[in-house]
């Protein structure tokens, strides 16, 4: 099942997806989610990953601090760094000519990242990420 | 009168609570019935300048939802409730800021919309403020 694209339009969704061999933890930023994520696994998802111990450090992306200030909480992305996951933003745009256009644009950037190379790995919750297919969002 | 302080007090605490609610609801019981629940998009407090009471709204689905009739008048001048109109990528009234003035409208059917007054619009996982939107912009032009 999907989520509705009024849902998808008013909510900060988390969603995870593989690609390339890497694992990742998205917040959608009140953006369109690609096709692939199916609504019912994705909460199965929210509500099994909410239990997992964070057990990785966290690495923040060196932009962190020009984007969200110094000020911005980055726990959440922190936390699903901490499991394992590479965690992303829905890239957002300031100029308000690009404002109608968002739905075209889905730009992620990385937040934070596992270090010492940590990655999910509990096999029976990979199962239910999908594999992200090229040209589905932009990663910078 | 609510202050811009006591405004931005309002959503700040209205970010801890619906931080908390998402929380709360992926680590519900697996035996007891409950909704995984997602961050909302937006979420924005306001209140009539004359009263000190201040109410948080969040972006929604407008879909079932019956705006106070002023709100819906204005809404409705944009574009029809839930559709979106070239210039902003919103559909119309599903915004934090419509939802946040309806029950403001609703509590104090005299006040006038132009007597509004709103906190700045804060993404709640991040706690950072987002600028209002063409919609909003046009539908609160007198205050926003």
């Amino acid at each position: 099942m999907k989520y509705r694209k009024v849902y998808q339009k008013t909510h900060d969704i988390d969603w995870f997806f593989r690609y390339q061999g890497n694992i990742y933890h998205a917040a959608s930023n009140g953006g369109i989610l690609p096709d692939l994520v199916d609504s019912e696994k994705n909460r199965i998802l929210q509500e099994n990953l909410e239990d997992v111990v964070g057990r990785f450090p966290v690495i923040f992306a060196d932009n962190v601090n020009d984007i969200y200030g110094q000020d911005g909480d980055l726990s959440s992305f922190a936390e699903y760094a901490s499991k394992g996951f590479i965690s992303l933003d829905r890239t957002e745009f300031d100029g308000e000519e690009e404002e109608e256009h968002m739905d075209d644009i889905q730009r992620y950037h990385i937040v934070a990242s596992p270090g010492n190379d940590g990655r999910f790995d509990n096999q029976e919750l990979l199962r239910l990420i999908p594999e992200l297919r090229a040209g589905d969002i932009i990663i910078e | 009168m609510a202050t811009k302080k006591e405004l931005e007090r309002c959503v700040t605490n209205a970010i801890k609570v619906v931080r908390h609610r998402v929380k709360q609801s992926r680590q519900a019981h697996p035996q007891v019935k409950h909704k995984i629940k997602d961050y909302p998009a937006i979420i924005v407090a306001c209140s009539y300048r004359s009263s000190k009471k201040v109410f948080w709204g969040q972006s929604e689905s407008p879909v079932n939802h019956i705006y106070e009739d002023r709100l819906r008048k204005r809404l409705e001048g944009l574009a029809p409730i839930g559709t979106k109109r070239p210039g902003c990528d919103n559909t119309i009234g599903s915004c934090a800021e419509p939802h946040a003035a309806d029950l403001v409208l609703k509590k104090a059917p005299r006040c006038n919309l132009n007597k509004l007054q709103f906190s700045r619009a804060y993404r709640p996982r991040t706690a950072k403020h987002k600028r209002y939107c063409r919609n909003c912009k046009d539908t609160f032009h007198e205050v926003l």
